[in-house]
């Protein structure tokens, strides 16, 4: 998603809106593990288009502000790490949804 | 594209990444070929058991078609364990319910109305294979609806469309039973091969697209990269 799409005149962006959820790169992880119960690196890797090492930064982000939980289990005896969107990444989501349709329709 | 629009894609995207591959298609396929073959033999009374152990088939179609994503899916696109379903929309179910409800009362209404020549042999002939099309057309709707699958549009009409069509070409069968089978048998042979046709495409181009992706465990392994 190009930077240029997002709103950047500072009255339009101000402090209510959680600056973690606000970046276009965590927006699309986000918003990939919204539509699934739990997806492994490459599965976000292949959806959102980001690198792998932007990808690893914005989960490491995520997870450390709760947004989401990174486990690893093993399937077939082989490491496996699996990404799933907390409850408040969930909440913290709708809420950054929200925020933007009212500022959006206060453009009109 | 509006920011909000692009996300909307993304989660369509997401939400059609387990028909991406073909796997459903390809397995859906198989079982349809399986019912035209089945309906085939019923219709020269070849006996009723083997109806009964391909019927079994969707028994075996979830670990198959896990088996073959764990083979060649998810070590190019990756894991993904998709939401358990739940349909909240009772508009959806409703609409649903009805259709259903029109299915099984609307065949009896029809005999009862043109019952000076209607009987078994109508019924088998014009009614049941309409019936199954529109059925099976259900599903095949949801799930062009929910995830935007133009193919299985195509699919759902085909069914029923199929069903009038080949009473109209009168083929030569021993009976209605034999009429009643053979019309079920090309229906479900063509849904099958177009099925199996476009599964092959898909994964065809799947595999073209999507190349396994090498361990890499500073930035999260992939566990089937040996695959």
């Amino acid at each position: 998603m190009p930077a240029s799409e997002f709103p950047t005149d500072p009255s339009f962006i101000d402090d209510d809106l959680d600056p973690i959820v606000h970046s276009p790169a965590r927006l699309k992880i986000l918003t990939v593990l919204k539509e699934v119960e739990s997806a492994d690196f490459l599965f976000i890797l292949r959806q959102t288009g980001l690198t792998r090492g932007n990808l690893s930064s914005h989960l490491s982000k995520l997870e450390t502000v709760g947004y989401v939980t990174i486990t690893k289990e093993f399937v077939e005896k082989i490491p496996h790490t699996l990404i799933q969107l907390t409850e408040d990444g969930k909440k913290a989501l709708q809420t950054y949804r929200q925020q933007m349709i009212q500022k959006l329709d206060r453009l009109k | 594209m509006s920011t909000s629009t692009e996300l909307d894609a993304i989660a369509l995207k997401v939400q059609q990444a387990y028909y991406e591959d073909g796997l459903a298609d390809l397995f859906m396929g198989v079982i349809f070929l399986g019912l035209a073959s089945v309906f085939t033999m019923l219709a020269y009374n070849i006996t009723f058991l083997v109806f009964m152990l391909i019927m079994l088939n969707p028994l075996f179609y979830d670990p198959l078609i896990e088996a073959a994503k764990r083979r060649w899916v998810y070590p190019r696109a990756g894991y993904v364990k998709p939401k358990p379903f739940k349909e909240t929309s009772t508009r959806g179910v409703l609409l649903i319910l009805v259709l259903i409800a029109s299915i099984v009362i609307l065949p009896p209404v029809v005999l009862f109305i043109i019952s000076g020549y209607a009987g078994l042999f109508f019924w088998l002939i014009w009614i049941a294979p309409v019936g199954f099309g529109l059925l099976i057309a259900i599903g095949l709707f949801f799930l062009a609806h929910r995830y935007h699958l133009t193919r299985y549009y195509l699919f759902a009409i085909l069914l029923p469309v199929i069903g009038v069509i080949v009473p109209w070409l009168n083929l030569s069968v021993p009976n209605a039973y034999a009429a009643f089978f053979t019309t079920f048998a090309i229906q479900n042979a063509i849904i099958g091969l177009l099925a199996l046709f476009s599964g092959t495409v898909l994964f065809l181009r799947f595999l073209h697209r999507y190349h396994v992706e090498p361990t890499d465990p500073a930035e999260g392994e992939n566990p089937h990269a040996r695959v």
